[in-house]
């Protein structure tokens, strides 16, 4: 399944592109009213800590103003994801500076179960927040592949080079990332049977 | 194109199009931030432009200065040889290569020897003898000899002055229908082209030309080949005719102070270029090098103090016993880490490496200057750009302490200083191979930080050490 991202419907062509290159300013305050949530979004999907998401922010969105020669504009989603890919960078090099990254791989390879052998989200009720919420408590090593995987939509191999580990490594977090979601998921479903038994 | 299970493609489905906002003022630091930098970006261009092109202008103006030094030296020592060889016919007749063709006409008493001095070739064509004339000597006053006087009568062609190497006569059959007088053209200040000594105003000329001209051109232009006057530009003298060049590698260590941080020592090594536009004297060196120094950043981490942990109770189960009337409960416990409430802070180093590509321009003089050794002056600006910088070590393990923030405290570097250096060359040559020791002192412009937090500029002393190939 090809997950399409749907939430971007902005006011950004190729005049907007040149405007901002340009460094006009009502187009910079634009380009912050357009893109600033979503990119900030997708760093606290990484950093749970909000005064290192904000300087993240500045940090990404500086480096796309000053990186924007070297993108050639062609339509707004190739822009949008080169801006998360730099963001997602930049997040990625700041947790690996903090050494906040502890992948150790404890399983081989053939233990590590089939990704559509999946553990299903049968009658969740959960929010955004609570998920985010759940996912910024996750270890930084499974917070990090998780992310990259179901968000940024790498493959294994991309995670292995990105975050310099192995595919066994990425397999290994990120299962271990969807158990301990699963857990938490569980625990808050048990929490509501048992306030509805107390009634 | 990526295959979710379904518990991958809930999580993508509940978070998509959401979004959180930033706090308020995270937008007016950006554009803040934006335009700060965009400012700095256009400071640092206009920086760039007018060092370069002072650079320029100094280059140029030493090229000038010292073309026009030469040609003055040329010109007095041409205009000296002239009177000297009048003065003294014995030396003409020494040093000349003389071949005498018979004589068709005589010159009469009356012709004279004109002293000029022109302002360029072109005006030494069109000017009449009456017009340029300023200086006239008899030609009783010309002590004659065997050679010269008896050729008086003759037409001389291709005579050429050899001893002082600094003058050649090339003349072609006198007609004395059209020859009046002898002109002796010289050159004027600013004239781009060398001294002529000129015979008549149409024909035959006499030529006056320094030897290093005779000597690069002697095969190209054929001393007996009629009307022809060699002109030399003055980018020709410089940079074609007496242009020495040099290939070579340097290494340069260099320890800096006024920086924030300890480490201050720097590795510098490149390829470098040297010229010798006006006489091996003077150099201009120039070349592309690397630049590796390493510095630590100074953070500042506030973490909560870890503690200890428990086992925190999560869930009781409960199953049926196998009698059916018991309850058998099960407990569910996770680990759970305390953690000291109180902030704590530690003060941490990050080690970084930093690569410069440096880009100078210096020049210098010799004021010794022997076969094999030289000791002069070099000078300078050199442009440093920031390439790369990697952390290579990281001071500060957190271990299980929770870190609630870390601010560092060193600020960036700049991406791009200027400098300038001044230092004293010693050389030594061995074969083709040059071996310099320099001893050189540099000069920071601006701060290598992005935040001047010191108030005054940084500076290094550095000892160059280089193997050049010429």
């Amino acid at each position: 399944m090809k997950i399409i991202s749907k939430n971007k419907v902005k006011k950004v062509d190729e005049m907007f592109f040149k405007n901002l290159k340009k460094g006009d300013s009502k187009t910079l305050q634009s380009f912050y009213d357009i893109y600033a949530s979503s990119i900030y979004t997708t760093i606290l999907r990484y950093v749970n800590h909000i005064p290192d998401a904000e300087d993240l922010l500045q940090e990404s969105l500086l480096k796309i103003i000053d990186s924007l020669d070297k993108f050639s504009y062609t339509n707004e989603s190739a822009f949008y994801s080169w801006m998360k890919k730099i963001a997602v960078n930049l997040t990625l090099n700041y947790l690996r500076d903090q050494s906040k990254f502890q992948f150790v791989d404890e399983y081989p390879l053939e233990l590590i179960p089939d990704l559509n052998d999946d553990e299903q989200l049968n009658n969740l009720e959960l929010n955004p927040n609570e998920l985010l919420r759940m996912i910024s408590e996750l270890p930084a090593g499974y917070k990090a592949v998780l992310n990259l995987y179901v968000f940024e939509q790498y493959s294994h191999k991309e995670i292995a080079t990105t975050l310099g580990i192995s595919e066994s490594t990425s397999k290994t977090q990120l299962m271990k990332a969807r158990k301990l979601l699963k857990t938490k998921f569980e625990n808050k479903y048990s929490f509501n049977i048992q306030q509805y038994e107390r009634v | 194109m990526k295959e979710f299970n379904k518990m991958e493609k809930s999580i993508y489905e509940i978070m998509e199009g959401f979004e959180l906002t930033p706090s308020v003022g995270q937008k007016d630091i950006f554009l803040k931030n934006v335009l700060e930098k965009k400012a700095a970006q256009k400071r640092k261009k206009l920086g760039f432009i007018f060092i370069a092109g002072f650079s320029c202008l100094v280059a140029l103006s030493s090229i000038f200065f010292m073309n026009h030094e030469k040609s003055a030296t040329i010109k007095s020592n041409i205009a000296s040889q002239v009177t000297s060889n009048a003065a003294n016919p014995s030396s003409i007749s020494r040093n000349e290569t003389t071949e005498v063709n018979p004589v068709q006409n005589t010159i009469s008493d009356k012709q004279s020897i004109e002293k000029e001095s022109i302002k360029n070739s072109s005006e030494k064509q069109s000017i009449p003898n009456s017009v340029v004339s300023k200086q006239i000597i008899q030609q009783n006053e010309i002590p004659t000899n065997q050679n010269i006087s008896s050729s008086w009568n003759q037409p001389v062609v291709n005579s050429t002055i050899q001893s002082d190497k600094s003058i050649i006569i090339e003349q072609n059959p006198i007609n004395t229908d059209t020859v009046e007088n002898i002109i002796v053209v010289s050159k004027e200040e600013n004239d781009p082209y060398i001294p002529v000594i000129s015979l008549n105003k149409n024909q035959s000329e006499i030529v006056a030309q320094t030897q290093d001209h005779l000597d690069t051109n002697k095969s190209e232009a054929p001393i007996n080949e009629p009307n022809k006057t060699k002109k030399i530009s003055a980018f020709n003298m410089v940079f074609i005719q007496e242009l020495e060049t040099s290939v070579g590698i340097y290494y340069r260590p260099e320890v800096i102070f006024n920086i924030i941080e300890n480490d201050k020592y720097i590795h510098n090594f490149g390829i470098e270029f040297k010229f010798h536009p006006f006489n091996p004297r003077y150099e201009i060196r120039t070349g592309f090098g690397l630049s590796v120094s390493k510095g630590y950043y100074e953070y500042q981490v506030d973490y909560n103090q870890y503690l200890g942990s428990y086992n925190s109770l999560d869930s009781v189960s409960f199953t049926v016993a196998d009698n059916g009337f018991n309850l058998i409960p099960e407990y569910h416990f996770s680990n759970a880490d305390v953690y000291n409430d109180y902030l704590s802070t530690y003060y941490t180093k990050i080690y970084r490496q930093h690569i410069y590509l440096q880009i100078p321009l210096e020049m210098g003089y010799d004021f010794v200057k022997t076969k094999k050794n030289a000791i002069g002056f070099r000078v300078g600006p050199t442009l440093s750009i920031l390439m790369n910088q990697k952390p290579i070590n990281l001071q500060y393990n957190a271990g299980k302490d929770k870190v609630v923030q870390i601010n560092r405290i060193t600020p960036d570097r700049i991406s791009a200083n200027w400098q300038l250096m001044g230092g004293l060359n010693f050389a030594h040559s061995l074969g083709h191979f040059i071996f310099e020791i320099e001893p050189r002192i540099t000069y920071y412009f601006n701060s290598v930080y992005e935040k001047n937090d010191l108030s005054s500029s940084p500076y290094s002393v550095n000892l160059r050490l280089a193997i050049g190939y010429k």
